[in-house]
């Protein structure tokens, strides 16, 4: 079995032999949601981080008995998973408020109780300002004191750093991972990327870095994913965790050269500058990193960033991704199509529900756009 | 006001015809719904002054008013609505006369600014006003204040600022209320400000609308990030940035903060915040002293006027007609039959309260709104004040439940159903909420734990198109029946 074949197995499951190696040496499992909870602090508490996602998922049945039909496909179906039991070797989850539906999350998981270990709620401030930065150290000390406490132990600096290190080797893999695919012969495929991505992110972070390491000697060794040429694509947006979305937009003629989704950019950009206080500089890389729409001063940044890497990846086009119901990426979609449009950039806001049906509509959608771009070059 | 009327042809198949149907594009003049208040309230300032006669003749324009809308009283039963609907007594009217002079003062600031006078400084519904309102020659607006005033051109003028959204193709994920107020920008509507002050609470819908507000409109802007609880730590957080926002605002408008208005304002504050808190207890007496819909307004009129006098005359009015009302309960005790709390009214198009207790002697006792639990704001420092403030506004109506964890919302309609001895619940599922929907198997347990029964639709409170006025009736009538308030 090649890197690339494994990774993609782990990418479709939910749990993995890796977590169970790790339990078994006594290290517990902890979900967290979002990119602003410090994988370093639960990792330096002797516990594995797992990223929660929906991976798997057979319908919203149970989720919907909390949830109702306004809410996001992605928490009624990670409710609805947790509910069946599929998140049951989790010791304990660490939510945050990335949204009014995953905030909702966490008090309706708390409230329905399934057998997944402790419900803690990490509050992250909606901006970038240093009075935000104390706020979020403040709720940073109180997660190191609750994990302290949970998992009887010291989140000494030492152990901190060490966390920090490791959790810097994995971002700079993936970046330059992600890196490779700058040039014109594309080595892997935003789907195979997107694998990538999940499956690192649901193993002990010392199994990331050795598959992330077996995966860049193979596209350095020369792997190529496509020498066509398609349509270079940039995705942005909020949730993301589908391969068959990212099959569907690649199928149609296009390869994702790069992105800002949470399990993307927004994960491994940015090192954590070492050298510091730990908890302060986890705090100014996790709150400071490329933001999301729920951060309500950096909507500048984020086009920015964008257009730079639009840019520096000879993308042709932009798409926004939105799940139905996300109001944060309403706003954000309106803006960056706005903003795109002034720099001649092609976009198309894709509005779906996670693991939904409608995927001819969306093929044709794609389809339509795809020709578009090409007809106007 | 310029009505277009274009026609539509859809075909019936079944009945072999073409039903032809009218349908009405509202468009609206530059400033017109600003126009319209200033004369409504103009108006409302010399009629109410005399309450009596005032009483008399919603009276005698009830049978045109009162149950359903149509072409003769488009323009005017919105207005009929927010004056109670011909239920309330020439107390009540008494009382809103002095609403009617702050929302005159309010929005004749808001025009003086369009023509130059002094500098607009936009506000999120939730950002305290004295952040603005305590600078001597800066006009202070709240553009969500249009969910409440877009209809004052007619029954459609909050679907036309709706669809001005629309047309620009931002979608309806965000909450009504929201999109009612960039649609009003969309529409010139509202002057273009010269700073922004917006709040990251208590929704997805406000923080999207914050950045969508200040892209559109170019102007500099400041975000008060607010903690997720109202424990001491996290007032004080919200209070500092208050003071922040206000030296932004110093600094981005030139003009020096009039520190000694801000503590008249306070004061002030306190003393409404006392009637409101008692009425609210009022409330709670068996038969209640009905006045939800006066604190509904009352929650309305201090989002924009806070720390204005006139409000403080206002809810002493409306204190005495509650006092008479516990004096003589006999006369409440035929109107009441059983009481409700309501979590979210469609206070947009429709007044449903006064409508319930006419036809089925229903009496919303509290709502989510106007319910009234204001901590007293300690005036002996700046430091203190402003904390207050910063209180205050965790207190308010929709702030109170929608922030942080869910215990803020289940507390809230826990105690509710307790203090105020409800016999049911009524959600109207409002679309924009999108952490209230997410709550609905909580509070059903809630309810079926306090053994009440709870009504839960899929309306819209801020948009008529998504669940009629008829609708939302029939299923509240239909409620009613099966829980045998009503036969």
């Amino acid at each position: 079995m090649t890197i690339f074949n494994e990774i993609r197995q782990l990418a479709q499951s939910t749990s993995n032999d890796y977590l169970t190696r790790a339990r078994h040496r006594g290290h517990p499992t902890v979900g967290y949601f979002c990119s602003y909870v410090p994988e370093e602090m639960i990792h330096a508490a002797g516990a594995v981080p797992y990223r929660m996602r929906a991976v798997g998922s057979e319908g919203t049945s149970l989720g919907d008995t909390y949830f109702s039909s306004a809410n996001c496909s992605f928490v009624r179906r990670v409710l609805d998973k947790g509910l069946r039991g599929d998140f049951d070797f989790l010791d304990g989850i660490v939510f945050m408020n990335g949204c009014d539906h995953n905030r909702r999350l966490f008090d309706n998981w708390s409230y329905a109780h399934p057998d997944t270990g402790f419900n803690y709620m990490l509050f992250v401030p909606h901006g970038r300002s240093e009075a935000c930065l104390a706020q979020y150290g403040n709720e940073l000390a109180k997660l190191g004191r609750f994990l302290e406490e949970r998992f009887d132990t010291e989140l000494t600096a030492e152990k901190l750093w060490n966390s920090v290190a490791l959790y810097n080797r994995k971002r700079a893999l993936l970046q330059e991972i992600a890196d490779s695919r700058r040039s014109a012969v594309v080595p892997i495929s935003g789907t195979e990327f997107l694998s990538l991505m999940l499956a690192v992110s649901v193993v002990p972070v010392e199994d990331a870095i050795a598959l992330l390491e077996q995966a860049l000697a193979e596209i350095r060794a020369g792997r190529i994913h496509t020498e066509q040429a398609v349509l270079r694509l940039f995705v942005t947006g909020s949730c993301l965790e589908e391969l068959s979305h990212l099959e569907l937009l690649e199928s149609a003629g296009g390869v994702v050269v790069a992105d800002a989704i949470c399990l993307g950019a927004r994960y491994f950009e940015r090192p954590v500058q070492v050298g510091r206080d730990p908890l302060a500089a986890l705090g100014e890389r996790y709150l400071r990193n490329l933001s999301c729409p729920r951060m309500m001063d950096d909507v500048a940044g984020r086009i920015a960033h964008v257009r730079e890497r639009v840019s520096d990846f000879g993308a042709d086009a932009v798409i926004l991704e939105k799940l139905e119901f996300c109001s944060m990426m309403s706003g954000e979609s309106y803006i960056s199509s706005h903003e795109l449009r002034k720099f001649d950039i092609p976009s198309i806001t894709l509005t779906r529900e996670l693991y939904g049906g409608g995927v001819g509509q969306l093929k044709t959608r794609i389809q339509a756009f795809y020709e578009k771009v090409i007809n106007r070059s | 006001m310029v009505f277009l009327l274009s026609l539509s042809f859809r075909p019936h198949w079944n009945r072999r015809i073409f039903c032809v149907e009218f349908r009405y594009h509202m468009e609206l003049k530059p400033y017109e719904i600003i126009e319209s208040v200033i004369a409504g309230a103009r108006l409302g300032t010399k009629v109410l002054d005399r309450p009596h006669l005032a009483w008399l003749g919603v009276k005698a324009a009830a049978p045109l008013m009162f149950h359903r809308e149509h072409r003769l009283n488009r323009a005017s039963r919105f207005g009929f609505q927010k004056i109670g609907s011909s239920r309330w007594s020439p107390g009540e009217l008494a009382a809103y006369k002095h609403d009617c002079i702050a929302t005159l003062a309010f929005f004749q600031r808001v025009l003086d600014a369009r023509d130059g006078r002094e500098p607009l400084v936009w506000l999120g519904w939730p950002v305290p006003i004295e952040v603005a309102s305590g600078f001597d020659d800066v006009a202070a607006f709240v553009p969500e204040a249009f969910m409440a005033i877009a209809n004052m051109v007619g029954t459609d003028g909050h679907v036309a600022c709706l669809e001005a959204v629309e047309r620009e193709g931002i979608s309806d994920d965000i909450c009504a209320m929201d999109r009612i107020s960039l649609g009003a920008y969309l529409l010139e509507q509202i002057p273009t400000p010269a700073a922004i002050v917006s709040v990251a609470h208590p929704c997805d819908a406000s923080r999207t609308t914050s950045q969508l507000m200040e892209y559109i409109s170019g102007a500099p802007a400041y975000t008060i990030d607010t903690a997720y609880t109202k424990e001491d730590a996290d007032v004080e957080l919200y209070s500092k940035n208050l003071f922040e926002a206000i030296a932004f605002l110093e600094d981005t408008l030139g003009r020096k903060y009039n520190w000694d208005k801000f503590r008249r304002m306070v004061v002030v504050l306190n003393e409404q915040n006392r009637y409101l808190n008692e009425i609210t207890h009022m409330n709670q007496s068996i038969p209640s002293a009905g006045l939800s819909l006066g604190l509904q307004t009352a929650w309305g009129s201090k989002i924009t006027g806070a720390g204005n006098p006139e409000l403080v005359e206002s809810a002493r009015a409306m204190y005495n007609v509650g006092r008479f009302r516990l004096r003589y309960p006999q006369l409440r005790r035929k109107v009441e039959k059983f009481r409700i709390i309501v979590a979210d009214m469609p206070i947009v198009f429709s007044e449903m309260s006064m409508w319930i207790e006419k036809t089925f002697g229903g009496v919303v006792v509290g709502d989510y709104i106007g319910d009234a639990i204001f901590p007293e704001i300690d005036c002996t420092s700046l430091e203190t004040m402003m904390m207050g403030v910063a209180r205050d506004r965790l207190y308010m109506g929709m702030v109170k439940q929608a922030h942080g964890a869910a215990r803020e919302t289940v507390d809230d309609l826990e105690r509710q159903i307790e203090q105020f001895s409800a016999d049911c619940v009524i959600q109207n599922g409002h679309q924009g909420c999108k952490h209230n929907r997410a709550l609905q198997r909580i509070v059903k347990d809630v309810c079926r734990r306090h053994d009440i029964p709870i009504l839960i639709m899929e309306a819209d409170i801020f948009d008529k198109r998504v669940m009629s006025e008829d609708e939302i009736k029939r299923e509240l009538t239909n409620f009613f029946v099966a829980n045998g308030f009503a036969s």
